[in-house]
C-alpha cells in the first residue's frame, strides 16, 4: 500500500481514537456511560443505528455478492422500513418511559428473573462471539489482500475500539458512529464515482447496465414463493420483517441506540431514517459489485480474487492443471469483451441486432463464469475446504488493484469504520448487559454509582479482549464462524417471541415466556439442521413456536386449577 | 398507554403517528420497490 494511502488509514484512527477518548470528559455516572443521560439527538442516533447495522461484512460481502450473484440481496431489507414504524409505536415509548437499561430488564419486571437471566445470558453469549467474527472477518481478507500480518490486522482493528468504548462509553460509541458513517458513505460515493468515470468512452451508463441486465445481475426482486430460497421478496418482506423487529426491537446492542435519545420523539426519528434510507444504500452498495462486474467486462479479471489461493494453487502438485484452465479464462475472457462491445455497439445503434448481440454475451459471460467454476472447483479439492470461496475478495481486490492512490486509504479505512462502529456498539451493549442484568442484580446488588461506573469500564475492556481472542481464533476454525452465526438465528426469532408475549398479552405467564423461549431455539435448531428452509423463515419459525408453546404453557396451570 | 401487565394499547398519539408517519413510510417503500422493480425490468433481460 502507498505511503499516502497509510497516511490516509493512520488519520483516520488517530481521529476516530482521539474523538472518541475526549468523550469521557462527559461521562462521569453509569447512566452517562451506558445512555449518555438520554441526551442524543435524534440525528447522531440514526446515523449510529444505521453504522452498527453496516459491518465490513456487509460492506465487502454485499460488494462481492453483487459483482458474482447480483443484486438480490437487498430484499433481505425490505421488512425493515415496516419494523421500525411497529417498533416506533411499541418498544420506544415502552423502553423509554419504562427507564430501563437493557431490553431484557424489562423481562423481569413483566415475567421473572430467570427470563431475564436467559434473554440476556443468550445474548451475551451470541454477541461476543459474533464480535470476534465482526473483527476476524475483514482482517483475514485485509490481510491476505494487503498481504499485513492477521493477528496484527485483527489487533489493529479491535484495540483501538476497544480503547475509546472503554473511556467513553455510549458517547464514544455514538459520536464516533457518525462520523464513520461519513467516512463509510465517502467511500461509497468515491467508489460509484470511480467506477462510472472508468466505463470505456464508447460504453454509456446504460449501455453498461443493460450488459449487467443481460447476466441477470440486476434482477433485485424475485417474486418466486420458494422457502429454500435465501433472499425471495417474500422471504425479504416477511422473514426480514421478523427478523428486522428481533434485531431493532430486542438485540441490546440496537435497543441501546434508541434509549440515548433525548425523546421518544427522538428515538422514533432515529429509526425512521433507517426506514427511509436503509433500502436505498443497500441497493447502492451491491451496485458497486455490479459495477465491478461491468468494469471486469472490459479489462480483465483475475481468475480467483484470493491471491493467496491462488499462489498456493499454482506452487500444488496440481498447478499445470490451474495454469490451462487460466489459458481457457483468458481465451473465454477475451471472447466476452469482444461479445459486450458487439452489444454496446448494436444497442447504440438501436437496430434488431441488440437482442441477438446481448443473447451472445450472455453465452460468452456464462462460458467465463464456467471456467471460475472449476477454477473454484479446483481450489476445493486441493485445500480440502467445499465451501472456499472468494466472493468476499472481489471488493478489496477491485480497490487495491484499481484504484488510485489516496482513493485505496480512504476505502480501507471505511472498511475499518464499518467493522469498528459495529464492535463498539456491541462492546457498548455487551458491557451495559453484563452490568445490569448479571452484576448489579446477582453479584452486587448495591454498589455506588462510582463503583459501577469503574466495573463498567473493567467489563468493556473485558468483552473486547474475548472478542479480540475469539477473533484470533476463528481464523483458523473456519467452521466456527458457521456455528455462532447459526446461533445467533436460532436465538433471534425466539427472542421476539418472548418479548411479544411480554408486550402482547396479559394472559402469559412467566413460565411460559421461559419454556416458550427454550422450545422456540430448539425448533429453530431441528429445522435448521433438519431442512432446506431459508434461515429467514428461522426467525417467523421461532417467533411463532414461542408465541404457541409460551401461550399453551401459560394456560395450563388455570386449567389444573379447574380440574381440582 | 402502557397497561402494568405489559400490554400496549395504542393510543392518539400512537394512532396519530401510525397514520400519518406510518402511512408516509409505507408509501414511500412501495414507491421505492416500484422504481426498483421498473429499474431491474428496464435493464434486465
Amino acid at each position: 500500500m502507498h505511503a499516502v494511502d497509510w497516511a490516509v488509514v493512520l488519520v483516520y484512527l488517530a481521529w476516530i481514537v482521539w474523538d472518541g477518548l475526549r468523550r469521557s470528559k462527559a461521562t462521569h455516572e453509569v447512566e452517562g456511560y451506558f445512555l449518555a443521560n438520554r441526551s442524543l439527538p435524534w440525528w447522531a442516533v440514526g446515523l449510529s443505528v444505521m453504522a452498527t447495522q453496516l459491518s465490513a461484512i456487509t460492506l465487502v460481502g454485499t460488494t462481492g455478492r453483487g459483482y458474482a450473484e447480483g443484486m438480490s440481496i437487498l430484499q433481505l431489507y425490505l421488512g425493515l422500513p415496516v419494523a421500525m414504524v411497529i417498533l416506533s409505536v411499541t418498544v420506544v415509548p415502552f423502553f423509554y418511559r419504562a427507564g430501563v437499561f437493557t431490553a431484557y430488564e424489562y423481562l423481569e419486571r413483566r415475567f421473572d428473573a430467570k427470563t431475564r437471566t436467559l434473554a440476556s445470558v443468550l445474548f451475551q453469549l451470541s454477541r461476543s462471539l459474533s464480535c470476534g467474527v465482526v473483527i476476524a472477518a475483514p482482517a483475514v481478507i485485509l490481510s491476505v489482500v494487503l498481504e499485513w500480518n492477521l493477528t496484527l490486522t485483527i489487533l489493529g482493528i479491535g484495540l483501538p475500539t476497544v480503547l475509546y468504548t472503554m473511556v467513553g462509553g455510549v458517547q464514544a460509541v455514538t459520536w464516533t458512529d457518525v462520523k464513520q458513517m461519513v467516512v463509510i458513505l465517502g467511500a461509497v460515493g468515491a467508489a460509484v464515482g470511480l467506477l462510472l468515470w472508468q466505463l470505456p468512452a464508447d460504453v454509456s451508463l446504460g449501455g453498461a447496465l443493460h450488459l449487467a441486465g443481460t447476466t441477470g445481475r440486476l434482477q433485485a426482486l424475485d417474486f418466486q414463493w420458494d422457502p429454500t430460497k435465501t433472499y425471495t421478496f417474500w422471504s425479504g418482506l416477511i422473514g426480514g420483517l421478523f427478523l428486522m423487529l428481533s434485531y431493532f426491537g430486542c438485540d441490546q446492542s440496537q435497543v441501546q441506540r434508541y434509549l440515548t435519545a433525548k425523546s421518544i420523539d427522538d428515538g422514533r426519528q432515529s429509526l425512521l431514517m433507517s426506514a427511509y434510507w436503509k433500502i436505498p444504500l443497500q441497493f447502492v452498495i451491491p451496485l458497486i459489485g455490479v459495477l465491478i462486474f461491468v468494469f471486469f467486462v472490459f479489462n480483465r479479471p483475475p481468475m480467483l480474487f484470493n491471491s493467496q489461493h491462488d499462489r498456493a494453487i499454482r506452487a500444488s502438485a496440481r498447478g499445470a492443471e490451474y495454469v490451462a484452465l487460466e489459458q481457457r479464462f483468458g481465451d473465454a475472457y477475451e471472447a466476452r469483451r469482444q461479445a459486450a462491445l458487439a452489444a454496446a455497439e448494436a444497442r447504440k445503434r438501436g437496430d434488431g441486432s441488440v437482442e441477438a448481440a446481448e443473447h451472445a454475451f450472455g453465452r460468452a459471460d456464462a462460458d467465463l463464469a464456467s471456467v471460475r467454476t472449476a477454477a473454484t472447483a479446483l481450489v476445493r479439492e486441493v485445500s480440502g475446504d467445499d465451501k472456499w470461496g472468494d466472493v468476499n475478495y472481489v471488493f478489496p481486490s477491485f480497490v487495491t488493484t484499481h484504484m488510485p492512490v489516496g482513493l485505496v486509504g480512504l476505502i480501507i479505512a471505511a472498511i475499518f469504520a464499518a467493522a469498528m462502529s459495529t464492535i463498539a456498539a456491541e462492546l457498548n451493549s455487551l458491557s451495559t448487559a453484563t452490568i445490569i442484568d448479571v452484576y448489579k442484580r446477582y453479584l452486587k446488588t448495591e454498589g455506588s454509582d462510582a463503583h459501577y461506573l469503574t466495573a463498567s469500564k473493567l467489563v468493556t475492556g473485558f468483552w473486547g479482549l474475548v472478542a479480540c481472542v475469539a477473533a484470533i481464533f476463528a481464523t483458523s476454525l473456519g467452521p466456527l464462524i458457521d456455528v455462532v452465526n447459526r446461533f445467533g438465528s436460532f436465538f433471534y426469532g425466539s427472542l421476539l417471541g418472548v418479548f411479544a408475549l411480554a408486550i402482547g398479552t396479559r394472559r402469559a405467564t412467566a413460565n411460559g415466556a421461559f419454556w416458550g423461549g427454550l422450545a422456540g431455539i430448539a425448533v429453530v435448531a431441528v429445522v435448521a439442521f433438519t431442512t432446506p428452509i431459508a434461515f429467514l423463515w428461522h426467525n417467523v419459525i421461532g417467533a411463532l413456536t414461542v408465541v404457541a408453546v409460551g401461550m399453551a404453557v401459560s394456560s395450563a396451570p388455570a386449567r389444573r386449577r379447574i380440574v381440582s | 398507554m402502557i397497561m402494568p401487565s405489559g400490554n400496549v394499547i395504542l393510543d392518539a398519539e400512537a394512532r396519530r403517528f401510525l397514520s400519518r408517519t406510518g402511512v408516509r413510510v409505507i408509501l414511500i417503500e412501495v414507491v421505492v420497490l416500484a422504481a426498483v422493480w421498473l429499474f431491474q425490468v428496464y435493464y434486465g433481460r
